[in-house]
């Protein structure tokens, strides 16, 4: 488990890149810090594994306190974005240089590097150079290298942002399964919201060297809980208003002469605050008379996208983006209906 | 096409007069007659001979070879060192270290040879031979750092993060990961240094003495007395000499990259 308690980072003194800043990852799950670069993310990272100085705060493995631990003491397995393999070495000598560290005998790192290829798929290959291999084997023998010494925690830093797109699915699914077979606990560093979706059992969004949102990847997907995560998570539109009405399951908005109800717990929100309400392209519908939830628009453009039509369409509330299936009713520029599912609108506090 | 015929020219021009000078020399080293002359009349090996005879020559050739070896590898045993302070961290003042040590390729030899024969003179009791290395090794200091901070700047540094995550302490890590990967670079800054301090002059010409030369200083002192080919014939072995040995460097090591 990893425990990182009101933790402080300054590159410039006195200028915090990251200030009381928690995370916990409990044991055997993998948590992907997702951001924009800049955000942090590889900071906390770095101060994880020990390369980064911190200015106050705790950071505890397994009950462990690391914080004034140097970082070749941590037990902590790395991946990193350039993969960093040592290219004077061979793929076995890679993968036994935590094992030779640690005294390991001769036999049993043998042994163990063979057990670690083999989980990799990389049998065969042991005698290769790092500059033999292919990025995608590359990648797995810097994932053998940091899991044959079975770590108390495995981190990785960007570890796909260098392979193709096609491999980097195929890669992903592989990380996600090695992790859950060694149920190591993991903590996942990447800028592309799919892949944290895809591989985590819980996403923690950053910005800023704050946390903006932390829970699972179906929670951050559908209820993004700041505009930053919204816009993060793909909420393409969004439009400001007043909360009028509060229910137990439901909210009432007003915004411009319109009113829209939306199937939301009000959470901390009373009658009169100022919101924003987010709603994704794919979840808007178009109809040519008004229907309850819906405001006026003018259609401006129609564009074919294969699978889907997108419109952009301009009301007293913005400029909005929809995209509709393919195979539904087309519209042609000029005066329209934006209808929107009571489900689908999210609001949160201005 | 106005350009390529000036590229081509530029580069003849440019090659006659680097070319040129070593072409006569080593035509004139295979010259009969006993003044150096251009174009040579007949042909005579006896030149070569010559430079094998002269003891002064010989004992210089041994002077120069251990002062090349024993400064290079000074230069470097300091080099290295500070080579990797001044890529891996960042002090105050690291850009003023790196003018300073690029400081001896900006002042004229002369006034370096000049300055360090009063300083040891003020300051020192060495015998020549210590003197000369001293002057070497300062010379040499500045390229050791130089062309080692290169291959350690071609490093990726989460190579050495890597090492050390796994468990390996500063020591280790510099010996087992740093040290293989930049052996090309030590390579490079070693015949970088060896040819320098080999072909070395102006702080030759004032820390040498009594009995012992150099052998560009030997070559010097024998041409104030005689004109003979014996100079030429002894140029084209040296030429010849770093020839092979830059091109061994460059097939083996990819010198070029670092220089």
């Amino acid at each position: 488990m990893l425990k990182i308690n009101d933790l402080r980072v300054e590159y410039e003194k006195g200028v915090p890149t990251l200030d009381h800043y928690d995370l916990t990852v409990n044991e055997g799950e993998l948590v992907s810090l997702l951001g924009p670069s800049g955000c942090g993310k590889t900071t906390t990272l770095r101060a994880v594994a020990g390369f980064v100085d911190t200015a106050g705060g705790q950071i505890t493995i397994s009950g462990r306190d690391v914080t004034k631990i140097p970082p070749n003491k941590r037990d902590i397995g790395l991946v990193f974005q350039s993969y960093a393999l040592f290219p004077h070495l061979t793929v076995n000598q890679n993968v036994a240089f935590g094992l030779r560290m640690r005294r390991v005998t001769k036999k049993d790192q043998s042994k163990r590097v063979d057990e670690a290829l083999r989980l990799v798929d990389l049998e065969g290959l042991g005698e290769r150079r790092p500059a033999q291999l292919s990025g995608g084997q590359q990648q797995r023998v810097a994932l053998a290298r940091a899991v044959v010494i079975e770590p108390q925690l495995l981190l990785l830093d960007e570890p796909l942002s260098n392979l193709d797109a096609k491999l980097r699915v195929n890669m992903r699914t592989e990380i996600r399964r090695l992790q859950q077979r060694l149920s190591v606990t993991t903590l996942y560093v990447t800028h592309d919201q799919i892949e944290a979706l895809a591989i985590s059992d819980r996403v923690v969004v950053m910005n800023h060297g704050r946390i903006e949102q932390s829970g699972t990847p179906e929670e951050i997907y559908k209820q993004p809980q700041t505009p930053f995560v919204a816009d993060f998570m793909g909420f393409e539109n969004h439009f400001a208003g007043t909360v009028s009405a509060v229910d137990t399951d439901a909210l009432t908005v007003q915004a411009a002469d319109t009113t829209f109800q939306a199937s939301q717990a009000s959470g901390d929100l009373r009658a009169g605050d100022e919101v924003w309400v987010y709603f994704r392209s794919e979840s808007a519908q178009l109809a040519a008379d008004a229907v309850p939830n819906s405001v006026p628009v003018n259609v401006l453009l129609r564009t074919f996208q294969g699978n889907a039509i997108e419109y952009v369409i301009q009301s007293d509330l913005g400029e909005f983006k929809v995209r509709l299936p393919e195979d539904q009713v087309r519209f042609d520029a000029g005066p329209a209906y934006l209808s929107l599912n009571p489900d689908s609108l999210i609001v949160m506090p201005k | 096409m106005k350009i390529s015929r000036w590229y081509t020219l530029s580069l003849g021009i440019v090659y006659f007069f680097l070319l040129g000078p070593f072409l006569i020399i080593f035509a004139a080293s295979f010259g009969a007659e006993s003044t150096l002359s251009f174009p040579p009349r007949g042909f005579s090996l006896d030149w070569f001979a010559n430079v094998f005879a002269n003891e002064q020559f010989i004992r210089s050739f041994w002077t120069s070879l251990q002062l090349g070896l024993i400064a290079t590898i000074l230069s470097l045993i300091f080099g290295v060192p500070v080579a990797y302070a001044l890529t891996h961290f960042d002090f105050p003042g690291a850009g003023f270290v790196e003018t300073l040590f690029s400081l001896p390729i900006l002042v004229p030899g002369l006034v370096i040879g000049l300055s360090m024969l009063n300083f040891f003179v003020l300051f020192g009791k060495f015998d020549v031979l210590t003197g000369l290395m001293i002057g070497h090794t300062a010379i040499l200091f500045p390229y050791s750092v130089r062309v080692v901070s290169v291959a350690l700047r071609n490093l990726d540094p989460a190579v050495e993060e890597a090492a050390v995550n796994l468990g390996a302490n500063r020591l280790r890590t510099f010996l087992l990961i740093v040290l293989p990967n930049i052996r090309a670079g030590i390579a490079a800054a070693f015949i970088l240094g060896f040819i320098t301090s080999f072909n070395n002059v102006p702080v030759s010409v004032f820390l040498s003495g009594p009995g012992v030369n150099t052998l560009p200083i030997a070559m010097l002192s024998y041409m104030e007395y005689y004109f003979d080919p014996t100079i030429a014939a002894l140029s084209t072995i040296l030429i010849i000499f770093s020839i092979v040995l830059v091109q061994a460097a460059e097939r083996l090591l990819g010198l070029s990259q670092f220089v």
